[in-house]
Order: structure tokens, then sequence, then C-alpha cells
């Protein structure tokens, strides 16, 4: 218990050093009616939100803030388990300029956003030297709510995912158990139009469970190249190289791949356009040995209403964002998949017969308004039609997905 | 740097709707470049410090007659500015009006940098900054 005590010292003493420190604080209440047809058991979903919050700033490098999720929701066709977790919680410190650190939970990413993204629980610092940043952090996974977590899961994940939640039993709650090392460097000025980020990243799978059970443990490696070849003109490319094994599986450590490019142009006028064309890839089932379908620690989708894992797809997509107004933006835009090989996606409604590579397209649009700093609304929907493949059965219908929320800042 | 931001402020605070007399030579001498030395170089400006600029940028009274000497936060500057610039809030500043909902308001609209919170003290060249960006969006109306 002297490590507890030791912290608990430290906080205290962090408290009465910076006596002069403020506080503010708030609560965001929201509300999202949603329709998704894809749901077999009613296709209207409602859920009502409370994120409470706390910030704290002691001095100019050392701030503190923390945050819960309360989440009540009415999906599936019935009341789901009121959900309560810790959200963004971190306590940032710049001990030095050129050095930042971040304890908590914490928002975290790869650059391309290809191999990760959520909220995870550790330690993640920077270090600015020349013109490179230096990053390297450490993080937790078995904390986390299991379904906002969107681990990707072994065999042996899914059985305590697919248990209801209970409060009076922990292990309905958490995440499947990994430690994830990320180590990162960043060249903002490579010359005068490009920059450069590298990640690598080491995932271990530290579950407590059989010697017989599947464990997972990849290791990744990003390079992620920005260009701008005119002003209003951004490119950028991303590639991924993962080494994944998963043990007690037959054939051992397995190499996949993923990629993806991006351009926007900010188009000159009042309405601050912005059109933007963005692929994906990522390498799936082959008959291979040594290279198998990629595996995201978590989940990394393609698409804005048809949304399968990217593992095994290429996904295209066009979209136009306008701002037509200082409190309102709109955008719209379509996409198309196709899939590299005939295991992935799943989906109850794809053809086994069929051996066409095109599943279809879909058309999205969102609009943003916030009318004051207190209020913002949202509202998304498209439609996904996948008569414009050969992969689907003949009779699958279009499907459809709208949502809408308003949110409250108290 | 300095020269060319100064410049901006005080081509913007002479742009003003309607002004043509240089403040300079108007109600107070807060122009004189001695002042804006003054308040660029103060790593905390005071209540009192910040009332009389932010009124004086806005040609306005907000109807307080005591301003203490204490610093001001951010949270008391953006309420000094939505009464000076006649600011409409949201609902909740309308109910409630303060510092509170005054610095939120003045986030949402970008005049407050990143990081930032409502009870940190206020810098000089900060001050100066925050007024700037309302001169600016008030002369392009």
């Amino acid at each position: 218990m002297k490590w507890y005590k030791t912290a608990l010292l430290s906080l205290v003493i962090i408290f009465f050093h910076s006596a002069l420190f403020a506080v503010d604080f708030g609560v965001l209440l929201s509300g999202n009616p949603g329709y998704d047809s894809t749901e077999t058991d009613n296709a209207f979903s409602v859920s009502a939100n409370a994120t409470p919050w706390v910030s704290v700033q002691f001095n100019p490098n050392l701030s503190l803030f923390a945050s819960a999720a309360l989440k009540f929701s009415w999906e599936h066709g019935k009341v789901q388990p009121f959900l309560v977790e810790l959200d963004r919680t971190e306590l940032s410190w710049h001990p030095a300029p050129a050095v930042f650190l971040e304890f908590g939970r914490q928002q975290f990413s790869d650059s391309a956003g290809l191999i990760s993204s959520g909220l995870l629980d550790g330690v993640n610092g920077s270090l600015s030297v020349g013109g490179a940043r230096l990053s390297l952090g450490a993080f937790y996974t078995g904390f986390l709510y299991k379904q906002t977590a969107y681990i990707t899961m072994t065999a042996h994940d899914t059985i305590p995912y697919g248990k209801e939640l209970d409060y009076g039993d922990f292990s309905t709650y958490f995440a499947s158990r990994r430690i994830l090392v990320p180590f990162g460097v960043e060249f903002p000025g490579l010359s005068d139009r490009t920059s450069l980020v590298l990640n690598l990243i080491g995932q271990f799978d530290v579950n407590d469970i059989g010697e017989n059970d599947e464990r997972l443990h990849s290791q990744y490696l990003e390079l992620h190249f920005f260009i701008e070849p005119a002003d209003p003109l951004h490119f950028n490319i991303a590639a991924v190289a993962e080494m994944a094994e998963v043990i007690a599986e037959e054939g051992g450590l397995q190499a996949s791949f993923a990629a993806s490019a991006g351009l926007d142009w900010e188009l000159p006028g009042a309405l601050q356009d912005l059109l933007s064309l963005d692929v994906r890839w990522a390498i799936g089932q082959i008959d291979n040995e040594t290279i198998g379908a990629y595996l995201p620690i978590s989940r990394v989708t393609a698409g804005e209403i048809f949304t399968p894992g990217l593992p095994g797809l290429l996904y295209a997509k066009t979209s136009y964002t306008a701002r037509l107004h200082k409190t309102f933006s709109l955008a719209g835009g379509c996409g198309y998949f196709i899939r590299t090989d005939l295991d992935n996606p799943f989906d109850a409604e794809l053809d086994p017969d069929s051996d066409s590579r095109f599943l279809g397209g879909e058309i999205f649009t969102s609009l943003v308004w916030a009318p004051q700093s207190a209020l913002r609304i949202t509202a998304d929907g498209g439609l996904f039609f996948p008569e414009l493949g050969g992969a689907f059965v003949s009779d699958a219908k279009i499907r459809a997905k709208a949502s809408v929320n308003v949110t409250v800042s108290f | 740097m300095l020269t060319g931001f100064l410049l901006v402020l005080s081509g913007a605070l002479f742009a003003e709707g309607g002004r043509d007399e240089d403040p300079r030579n108007a109600s107070s001498d807060l122009w004189e470049a001695s002042v804006i030395d003054e308040i660029l170089e103060a790593p905390q400006v005071s209540f009192a410090q910040a009332a009389l600029f932010v009124q004086a940028a806005a040609e306005s009274s907000v109807g307080m007659s005591d301003f203490p000497d204490r610093p001001i936060t951010t949270g008391e500057l953006s309420f000094l500015i939505m009464k000076a610039f006649n600011i409409k809030g949201s609902f909740l500043y309308a109910i409630f009006p303060g510092p509170r909902y005054s610095y939120r308001e003045l986030k949402f609209q970008g005049f407050l940098s990143e990081p930032s919170d409502p009870g940190m003290k206020v810098s000089g060249p900060q001050l100066l900054q925050i007024v700037e960006r309302i001169l600016n969006q008030e002369g392009s109306k």
C-alpha cells in the first residue's frame, strides 16, 4: 500500500501547492433517436445520455479533466441496461516546454486511423527534439466497457462479450485485456509542403486464460505521408504492415497489410467548401501461410451506412462539405465497396453462390447546426444500394440509416 | 511582429464604425504606447486595467463602478466583454448572466485561445489578442 500512500500524498501536495487553481464543471445532456433498417428486432432506437465533467487548471502547466458517460437506451426493441462509463479522464502535464505527459483515460489513435482509435487507459508522453516530435505510451484495455472499446476479439473473448451486462458480475463489463505500447515519430516540417508520421505499435494479449485458448499478439508499422502540392490542396497516403500471432491457432505468425489515401480540396469561396476523396483498403483472407487477414487493434470500419470491418475490402468515397453559415454546415457524399476476397465481409444477405467482388454503393448526408454555444443539433442519414453490386442476394433490400442528436451543454 | 500586432489592433480600433476620432486624443490616454507596452508586459492584468481597456475599445460602459485591482480571470473578462460589446449569449446566459456562460460563449465564437479555463488569470498579450479578435469581428459586421 506504500505506492498508494505516496500517490495520495503527491496529490495533496499538488492540491495545496496550487491553492489558486481554477475549477470549471458542467454536464452535457443529449437525446439520440435513430433508425436502422438492418435491425431485425426493431428498426427504431432512442437513447438519452448525460456526461458530467470537471476541469481543474492547477497552473498553466498542469491540468486535470474528468468525465463520465451515463446512458439510458431503448434498442433492439427493448430497454437496455443502464450504462455507466468513465469517459475521458486525464491529467495533463507540461514539465518543460518540449515535454508533454498525459496520464489516465485518454483518446488515442494512430495517425491514419487504420490500427486503433478510441479511449485507452495509461500514460502517453511526447518530446520535441529539433524538427521531430517523439511520443511513447503504454495503455491497458481491460478497464474499458466491452461494447464501446471495439477491441478485435479472439474466440475466447467472445464468451464474456456475449453475456448481458450485470453490475453484480464485473466480468460481464470489461473488455479483453491487452497492453498496447505505441511509439511515434512526427516530422511536421519534412520539407516546406510535406510531413511524415511513423507509428510503431505493439499489442500484447494478457488475458488470464488457459494454455490452449487463443491469444492475439500483434505489431504494426505505419507510415503516413502528407503533401500539400498547392495551398488549398492536401494529399495524404498511409501504409500499415502488421505481424500478428494468434497463439493456439494453426499457422503462427502472419503478415498483413492495410493502406489509405486521401485528398482534401478547400474550394475558394465564402462558404468554406471542402471536397474530399478517400480510399481505404485492408488485405483479407488469402490462401497463403505467411500472409493473413488484417487484424487491427480496435475495429476499423469502411462506410457510413453499410459499415463492415475493413479487412478484405476496398472502399472509396467522395464527400462535399459546405459551411453555409457560421452556425450551420451541410455535408453529402457517396461511396462504393469492393471485396478483395470472398470470405469478407460477413453479412447474412450475401449470396454464397456469387463470386462477384462488387458489394454495392451508398449515399449519405449530414448536417450540423449549433445555433448557440449551449445547443448543438446533428442529423445523419443515408442509403446503401446492394443492387449496385453483384454479391448480395437478388432480393436484398435497400438499407437505410438515420439519426438525430440534440446536445445541450449546461 | 509586435509592432505589426499593435498596428493591426490600433487599425481595428480606429476603424470602428462611426469613429473618426483617434481614441488617443479622446477621453483617455489609454492608447499611448507606454500603456500598451505595460499591458503587453503584464503577466497578469488587473480587473481595473482590463475593464478600462475593454470599455474604451467598445466605447461603452458596463455599468460597474468598482473595478478591483486583483488579477482578472478569463471568465470575468468574458463577462466584461459580453456586457461592453452587447454580445447576445445562449439561452443559459440569458437565464444566468455571469462569467460562466460568458466564457463559454466567447470560446464557442472562437475568441479564446486553447487551452483556456474560466478561472485562469489573463496576461497582457492575451487581453490584447482577445480584444483584437472581437474588434476584427465587429469591424467585419
